[in-house]
């Protein structure tokens, strides 16, 4: 009978068939933990998920995993992002609720935000300080942009940090800084408008270290500075490390995600990790392109939790 | 926290017209709140950024289209700069939109409409997982069953057979993505197994039983029987079979 049914290789989408998750398993439901840990613990560490480190996440260097939800909230998956693999600390990391945007993110994208949070047992969220679009019917830009540091966009990001948070419930949520080509004109510092959204809002910083020194680079200011002065109002904290490339025709230092995190981010992380002890939950690397080879992806994170152990249980 | 709700709405309005200068790559109208002159070249690198990142996107989901569509590429551009990118749309939307503009635009032959069709299946199934995301789950759940129950189809009677809830129908016009002697026009069902999108063109007893379940699914072996009356038990049987064996219907 199978002639009736041909079957046209030339339509079909590629991709691998994932065993189901079993029904019992916990994991593949609302299930939900949190670490608990002392100020003496070095914090979880892992890598952004990439198809392409899947290979090594379950290096013991690995224990905590981050990934974006645009990747992950496929309308026909059939398991876990993170599939059936243990991590003491699962992330999810958003790219659309333009937490600076003029009117506040719709329910229908933290809801769902939320349901890919509790399917990978994940306990955190995070997103960029940036706006996306001009409003919920509106029209997206395509990348987040800085808003201008002014009371006004203040006000706006901190009303919308407290109702994602509502709206998240118990899991954390984390605002990250971004790297920025322009900014726009403004009353106050960026540091300055992190301290008073950290301290209006009581969100996590996540501190992207790279962004950090690419604007320091860009605009003529001091990374370690920015992070000392911040530092202090964030109750929490998670950091990203990532390479990017000096671009000769720009003259900038552009975040591509796509080269060894270099020499003076690593200087950085260690600063960061020594001003932030006892409250850094976890460690983040991304990379987006130009991809190393496995042994390369195991030295890179190793890397990340020597320097982490280091600061945080001083020998 | 109180928030100041005059500046809000200033910041509201200021916002609303960036966002709609930067979707488009029309950097003029930020220019002047930008710190410095430098600037300027760097706001073009964001909104150039921008525009290449949605026209990778798009290309990436229609690139089937490349081979029927010699300008597809300026078409997608053209796209991009009429029509910003809709809050919220993370790309299957976006493509679908474009799929629409090609249409209204580009008077399609049988062929490339074709072509369009079947990408447009792929989106609408993607909106369908996405509206009913515990059926897919359920039923790709059931077809772990599927080897034990088939062969008890015969005996037991208490069986269901559910079509799977996951599925897009379209009529291809042309050969063009069909075996040679392929029957004309014909009948293609796309759905998914597991994460990956099938597609099984139909004959006429097959149709005859999709059409049954689609009605009114799950059935029990003997409703489906005795719902055809044009095709005789056994091969209803058999088409169920094949239907389990591919994934467009499971057993429960």
């Amino acid at each position: 009978m199978l002639p009736m049914l041909s079957v046209l290789p030339l339509l079909v989408r590629h991709g691998v068939a994932e065993p189901l998750i079993p029904s019992e398993d916990p994991r593949g439901s609302a299930f939900h933990f949190s670490i608990i840990r002392s100020d003496d613990m070095p914090p979880a560490i892992g890598y952004a998920i990439r198809e392409q480190n899947r290979l090594v996440l379950d290096d013991p260097a690995i224990n905590a995993a981050e990934f974006t939800f645009e990747r992950a909230d496929d309308p026909l998956r059939v398991e876990r992002y993170i599939r059936d693999q243990d991590f003491d600390l699962v992330s999810v990391h958003a790219l659309k609720l333009s937490v600076a945007g003029a009117e506040p993110p719709a329910m229908f994208y933290i809801d769902k935000l939320r349901a890919i949070a509790l399917e990978n047992g994940a306990e955190s969220v995070s997103d960029h300080l940036g706006f996306t679009r001009d409003g919920v019917d509106g029209m997206e830009i395509g990348h987040f942009a800085p808003p201008p540091f002014v009371q006004a966009a203040l006000d706006a990001t901190c009303r919308n940090i407290d109702q994602v948070q509502a709206h998240l419930a118990d899991l954390k949520f984390f605002v990250e800084n971004i790297a920025y080509l322009f900014r726009l004109n403004s009353s106050m510092t960026e540091a300055e408008f992190l301290r008073k959204m950290l301290a209006r809002t009581g969100c996590g910083w996540l501190l992207d270290v790279t962004n950090v020194y690419a604007n320091a680079l860009n605009f003529g200011f001091d990374g370690h500075e920015f992070i000392a002065e911040v530092m202090p109002s964030a109750a929490r904290v998670q950091i990203h490390l990532a390479g990017g490339v000096w671009d000769e025709k720009s003259e900038m230092y552009i975040d591509s995600h796509s080269h060894p995190i270099p020499d003076a981010v690593w200087d950085l992380y260690r600063y960061a990790l020594e001003l932030g002890q006892g409250k850094v939950e976890a460690v983040f690397v991304e990379r987006d392109q130009n991809f190393p080879d496995e042994n390369d992806w195991r030295e890179e994170i190793r890397t990340v939790r020597n320097i982490a152990e280091k600061v945080e249980v001083p020998a | 926290m109180t928030a100041t709700h005059d500046s809000i709405s200033e910041y509201r309005a200021l916002i609303g017209r960036w966002a709609r200068a930067l979707s488009t790559g029309d950097h003029g109208i930020v220019a002047p709140f930008v710190t410095d002159e430098a600037a300027l070249a760097r706001l073009k690198m964001f909104t150039d950024g921008n525009f290449e990142k949605r026209f990778m996107k798009i290309r990436d989901q229609v690139e089937d289209l490349l081979e029927v569509f010699d300008e597809l590429e300026t078409s997608i551009e053209d796209y991009i700069r009429s029509r910003p990118l809709a809050a919220y749309d993370t790309g299957p939307g976006d493509s679908a939109t474009f799929l629409d503009c090609l249409v209204e635009t580009s008077s399609p032959s049988a062929e490339q409409v074709d072509y369009i069709t079947c990408q447009k299946c792929r989106t609408e199934l993607d909106g369908l997982a996405e509206r009913n995301r515990a059926g897919h789950g359920r039923f790709q759940e059931l077809r772990s069953q599927n080897d034990a129950l088939l062969t008890e189809l015969d005996s037991n009677p208490q069986i269901w057979i559910h079509l799977n809830p996951i599925r897009a129908a379209a009529t291809f016009q042309t050969r063009v993505l069909l075996d040679d002697e392929a029957d004309l026009p014909a009948e293609v069902l796309f759905y998914p197994v597991g994460n990956e999108i099938r597609t099984a063109v139909l004959e006429r007893e097959a149709l005859a039983v999709v059409r049954s379940l689609w009605r009114s699914s799950p059935l029990h072996l003997a409703e489906l029987t005795d719902g055809i009356s044009d095709v005789d038990r056994d091969e209803i049987r058999e088409v169920v079979g094949d239907f389990v064996e591919i994934g467009l219907a499971s057993l429960g």
